[in-house]
């Protein structure tokens, strides 16, 4: 160990001291006020097990918003400090943690990420009365819902209207799709709405295969199954570890059937997992990585000096999350519950667009279908509003 | 003059006092209170404050480490996620029998980067290539990155490897991490674990090469270099920084497996163990503590943060720490430089004010010795002004002014006096002022004069028996009253000796002087000698008698002229009847011889007869006595008058003797009579049951003469022109108990009302020159009412007569008279109720 202490320089720090004890001195005399409360934000979300790309990107936005809005001053002067908390794609893991945020008296919460996680923790939040603000569910089980929950992202719904479209007009009328059913709320509503959407617009019936998703998979088997149905394309209602996995079987075994991945796919793992083996695979994005505008190229810089990584898909929608709930908590007033000021103050400036709630706190959402060449998501067509 | 009261006012600064020392005490003392406070104030909270600080800064540092800690990680990740895209490893895998040549390919990159193992696995966990060694095929250990990465994930992180774990990564690491701990001290502790930075990624999905990751990490418990890379980001070594060097500590468990810590020997600390509070606080509830502690003999202030492993269990720990000693010192240097500081500011106010006090001091100084010369008496001189414009040069100034106002008002104050004294000195009364305890404070040249005595021996002497030739008993008393009623008190006829050794009497008025506060501060004593208006008065009322005595003189000479005329020719007549009988007599004598000579009878008869009848005897015989008697009747009236005239005069007598006041009327009555008789009835209405009333009876007949006198005056005039009618004098006496009340009415003219008011004015009269002096009512007032106490006045109604109403204390009570004068009352006797007069005046 290296001592640098240097005794003869303590004449020289007195002199250096004096005018640090005046300070001392004067903050002791004004009594230094330490600053006021503290504003707890929850976050929830998968931080580990599968489907961790979401939860770890959103955590980092909302990470990145958080320390943005206290280095600007905090709330009207407090801190806002977050609490944040990994659901593990587990119900009950989910269900603990929602119940310790409560405990944890948070004023609202971001996350959940998947709408299975949402229906598990979402009674919990109904019945305490705090606010859940999810950045990405998109599952019909929520929306026109007058519940407390808040969504940033538009419905399955709209999204499966459109793939449907887009498969459609590339021809793709029969469609067979790999339907991961551990998240069940947001794979089968998607199904459903794809499939309905489909049909009314003249393709075939949608043929789905459901799984679990697990380390002991079986996707070369679940491809073999859905190949044998003849399809024109493939649909993965999957994440990205799976529609990459399931990618690299359709290349194995029908290298030239065009494959497609739902949004929930449409991450950097995606790519990451699935180099060359996802090339082609339409994915739709929610946001637009390649945009050049100032607000989203500051955002994006921000967070790589950060994390030293790139923003995800799930850290955009968080941000966007927490930008909505702290803009609506420096304009709250003492009557007012968070979820009465998010609605009554809006609307917001995200990053790559404005947002607009309904009364249910629902809201449309731009979307950018993609398809991955060279390991990168090239935007084909925007859609959506606003 | 001034008093002596003012003098004292005029002391400024009293003996003793400074003005300096209480300048100097009133900038000192709040500092000498305040120095301690601030002291204690800095020693506690200010020290705790420090501590705090310090505290914080430790915590920072320890963030510090953190992040650096975590820039491993990503630094790791980074390494991994490059080395996964490398297309020559994707071709490498795509070879069957690539083995040999991948493990060549990985060593010299983890050497590069300091990884202690590099190494790609297949999906099931098994190794194909690595740098350590592994024989391909081999299972890799249990790990929860590895599993990540094998999902699909790219996963970084802490993990805590039991020793067979190790030897599944890395055979020659573990043995390594054994021999390490077997030579440590401390090895007996240790138990071979090993604290792992590790990260995996699988690589691209690929159809041309099977499913694998890439792990690759650090075994903590040997990155000496680390720990020193990350002790340098926390504590910077630069030549300019003072920057007290700290250490890292990364802990396994609560047991430090890497640190940069050492003993002042060399001894490492590694495998010591963390206090069991902090291991219960950092990893039994996964909080941050901050404390201090000694590790070789030295003492650390030490901040610890949880390690989480990759799976969210505590497994480890990081700490900063600094050695305490320098910031002890510093702390207590910066106590000590602030109390220098504050020293060093009460030296510098205290010269400061020593300075101001001094040059303030020494402005008023001469301001004082003015003032003190012009406490001496002097008016010329002035307070020399300074350069400075400031109160106290306004303050110089003012007094100058001030002396220049005392200097002009002193002038005209002492013109004043003078003249005042002169004024004084002339007043032909005496004017002595006495002090509130009876000293002499002024005496002016009357009283010298009265007295005999000057000034200059009495001032400032005390007023006492013997130092003055006066009554003092009375003057005290009377003076001592004053004190009392606040209020003047009149002292008439003290007597006094008079410088030429005579008797005198003087006239005396004590009136207080008040104070603001309603005190007497002194008494003003105004006199007059009066011995001579005494005399004076005396022979006043003297002529006065005598004026009335001359007046009535030939009223009573023609009272006594009457009798004596007709005793006169009563004694004639008798003279003359004398002679008839002599002959009548001598006659009868013959009568006998003739007889005897016989003469006829008859013509002795004739003869007889004739002679008698000559001498008309019966009308003598008649006569005779009636003329006696008439003639004793006036001897005996003159004899009275005369009686009344001594009664009435009583010469010589001024002494007051108890006389009976119905009697002293009807003589002034009688005296009077010629004054009255021809004008007037006289009824008389005397009390008998009225006692002796002490009095002057001269002086007090006087009164009664007067007033009838003026009363048969008013009845002429009032009846002028009808010399027949005759009104009414009525005087009336009546006993009121303590008083005699006499009443004298005429119905004369009344009194006009223009003059009601001045008919006890001296020398004020209606009557023509030559019939009275304008003395009589003005000398009956003085007489009644300052000689003998009573009362006079009257009821008078414009042509129907007037009512003098005299009332006299049956006793004497002329000395208490100015005495109740003084308690503003005056003895009256009581009136009967129905005497209530139409008007009234006194």
């Amino acid at each position: 160990m290296i001592r640098i202490w240097k005794k003869k320089r303590i004449a020289a720090a007195i002199s250096g001291r004096i005018l640090l004890a005046g300070v001392l001195l004067a903050m002791l005399a004004t009594g230094c006020d330490r600053g006021g409360k503290e504003v707890r934000v929850g976050f929830i979300g998968g931080l580990s097990e599968r489907n961790v790309d979401l939860g770890q990107a959103g955590y980092k936005g909302v990470v990145l918003a958080v320390e943005q809005v206290n280095r600007a001053g905090g709330i009207n002067g407090q801190m806002v400090v977050l609490d944040s908390r990994d659901d593990a794609q587990n119900r009950e893991t989910a269900f603990k943690a929602a119940e310790e945020l409560v405990a944890a008296k948070v004023v609202a919460v971001i996350g959940p990420f998947t709408s299975g996680m949402a229906a598990a923790i979402l009674p919990v939040f109904n019945r305490s009365r705090v606010l859940l603000i999810s950045p990405t569910i998109t599952g019909m089980d929520f929306y026109g819902k007058d519940d407390f929950m808040i969504r940033m992202n538009r419905t399955t719904g709209d999204n499966a209207g459109d793939y449907a479209r887009e498969l459609l007009a590339r021809g793709q009328k029969r469609v067979v799709a790999a339907m991961d059913a551990r998240n069940r709320a947001f794979t089968e509503s998607w199904y459903n709405e794809f499939r309905d959407a489909m049909t009314k617009l003249g393709g075939d019936p949608t043929v789905k295969i459901e799984y679990e998703s697990s380390a002991a998979t079986d996707y070369a088997g679940i491809m073999k199954e859905m190949l044998a149905d003849r399809p024109g394309g493939l649909l993965f209602i999957s994440g990205a570890l799976d529609a990459a996995r399931f990618a690299h079987q359709a290349r194995k075994q029908a290298p030239d059937l065009p494959i497609s991945a739902v949004e929930w796919a449409g991450s950097e793992q995606l790519t990451d997992l699935g180099g060359a083996v996802v090339e082609g695979l339409l994915v739709v994005q929610n946001y637009n990585r390649a945009d050049t505008g100032p607000r989203f190229r500051a955002f994006r810089e921000a967070f790589y000096r950060r994390f030293q990584s790139e923003p995800g898909y799930g850290s955009v929608m968080a941000h966007d999350a927490a930008t909505v709930l702290f803009e609506a908590l420096k304009k709250k007033t003492a009557a007012e519950t968070p979820k009465e000021a998010v609605l009554k103050y809006g609307p917001y400036q995200g990053l790559q667009q404005e947002i607009v709630f309904d009364s249910n706190g629902d809201t449309d959402h731009k979307v950018y279908f993609t398809e991955i060449r060279n390991g990168q998501f090239r935007v084909l067509k925007v859609t959506g509003a606003p | 003059m001034i008093s002596k009261h003012t003098q004292h006012k005029t002391g400024l600064i009293p003996e003793g006092g400074s003005l300096r020392a209480n300048l100097l005490k009133l900038a000192f003392l709040p500092l000498l209170v305040v120095f301690p406070v601030v002291l204690l104030v800095l020693a506690v909270i200010g020290g705790n404050r420090y501590d705090a600080r310090v505290e914080a800064m430790v915590r920072g540092e320890l963030a510090i480490a953190r992040t650096s800690l975590d820039h491993q990680r990503i630094e790791l990740e980074n390494f991994i996620r490059n080395q996964v895209q490398r297309e020559s490893l994707h071709r490498l895998l795509a070879d069957d029998n690539s083995s040999r040549q991948l493990d060549r390919m990985l060593a010299p990159r983890a050497v590069g980067v300091h990884l202690d193992f590099l190494i790609i696995a297949d999906d099931q966990g098994k190794v194909i290539a690595s740098n350590t060694g592994l024989i391909p095929g081999s299972v890799l250990p249990n790990s929860y990155i590895l599993k990540q990465a094998l999902t699909g994930i790219l996963t970084s992180g802490f993990e805590a490897f039991e020793q067979g774990q190790l030897a599944l990564i890395s055979p020659r690491l573990a043995a390594k991490e054994m021999e390490g701990m077997d030579n440590d001290t401390h090895s007996s502790a240790v138990t071979g674990r090993g604290l792992l930075l590790s990260a995996a990624m699988p690589l691209p999905l690929s159809t041309s090469y099977p499913n694998a990751v890439l792990y690759g990490g650090i075994v903590l418990n040997t990155a000496a270099t680390l720990i020193d890379r990350i002790r340098d980001v926390v504590f910077p070594l630069t030549p300019e920084s003072e920057q007290i060097m700290g250490n890292v500590t990364l802990f396994l468990d609560d047991m430090r497996v890497v640190t940069c810590l050492e003993a002042p020997d060399g001894r490492s600390a590694i495998g010591t163990h963390a206090p069991p509070e902090v291991t219960a606080e950092v990893l039994g509830r996964g909080r941050e503590s901050v404390l201090p502690e000694k590790l070789f003999d030295v003492s650390y202030i030490d901040a610890y943060a949880p390690i989480t492993g990759a799976d969210g269990t505590r497994i480890g720990m990081i700490a900063a720490g600094i050695p305490l000693a320098p910031y002890q010192t510093e702390k207590w240097l910066l106590i000590g430089s602030v109390t220098a500081l504050l020293m060093l500011s009460m030296l510098g106010i205290a010269v400061f004010f020593q300075r101001g006090t001094r040059n303030l001091v020494s402005r008023l100084g001469n301001t004082v010795v003015a003032m003190k010369a012009v406490q001496e008496g002097r008016r010329d001189v002035r307070v020399e002004l300074d350069d400075e414009w400031d109160e106290i040069t306004k303050l110089k100034t003012n007094f100058n002014e001030l002396l220049d106002a005392l200097e002009t008002g002193e002038e005209e104050l002492y013109e004043t006096t003078a003249e005042m004294e002169l004024l004084i000195g002339s007043i032909p009364s005496i004017l002595i002022e006495l002090s509130s305890d009876n000293h002499f404070i002024r005496w002016n040249s009357a009283a010298e004069r009265c007295f005999g005595v000057y000034s200059e021996v009495l001032i400032g002497a005390p007023a006492r028996e013997g130092v003055l030739s006066w009554d003092w008993p009375k003057v005290s008393e009377a003076i001592s009253r004053c004190r009392d009623v606040r209020k003047s008190v009149r002292l008439e006829d003290i007597s006094f000796v008079r410088p030429d050794e005579k008797e005198g009497l003087l006239d005396l008025t004590i009136s207080p002087i008040m104070s603001e506060s309603n005190k007497p501060r002194g008494f003003l004593i105004l006199g007059e000698d009066i011995t001579e208006r005494r005399l004076l008065e005396r022979k006043l009322v003297q002529a006065q008698k005598l004026e009335s005595i001359g007046q009535l003189a030939a009223g009573i000479a023609h009272e006594i002229n009457t009798p004596a005329q007709y005793v006169g020719d009563n004694t004639r007549f008798l003279r003359d009847a004398f002679s008839d009988f002599e002959r009548l007599l001598d006659h009868y004598r013959t009568v006998p011889a003739e007889i005897r000579n016989g003469r006829p009878l008859d013509d002795l008869v004739r003869e007889t007869t004739a002679v008698e009848d000559e001498a008309d005897l019966d009308y003598l015989m008649d006569e005779i006595p009636n003329a006696i008697r008439q003639s004793m009747e006036g001897v005996a009236r003159i004899s009275r008058i005369v009686g009344a005239m001594k009664e009435f005069s009583h010469p010589g007598t001024t002494e007051k003797t108890a006389v009976d006041i119905n009697r002293a009327i009807e003589s002034t009555i009688t005296v009077a009579r010629n004054e009255w008789k021809y004008l007037a009835e006289m009824v008389t209405d005397l009390d008998g049951t009225l006692p002796p009333v002490h009095c002057q009876p001269g002086e007090i007949n006087q009164v009664f003469l007067n007033i009838i006198v003026n009363a048969a005056h008013a009845i002429g005039e009032a009846n002028r022109g009808d010399g027949c009618k005759k009104g009414t004098i009525t005087v009336a006496t009546r006993n009121l108990g303590e008083c005699a009340e006499i009443r004298i009415s005429d119905t004369g003219t009344g009194i006009p009302e223009g003059i009601r008011a001045r008919i006890f004015d001296p020398f004020f009269t209606t009557k023509e020159v030559g019939k009275g002096t304008g003395q009589g009512l003005s000398i009956a007032h003085s007489v009644v009412t300052d000689k003998h106490g009573g009362d006079i006045s009257f009821e008078t109604e414009t042509g129907k007569g007037t009512t003098f109403i005299i009332t006299l204390p049956v006793r004497d009570s002329r000395s208490r008279s100015s005495g109740d004068k003084a308690h503003g009352k005056t003895q009256t006797c009581a009136l009967p109720a129905d005497a209530s007069p139409p008007v009234t005046g006194s």
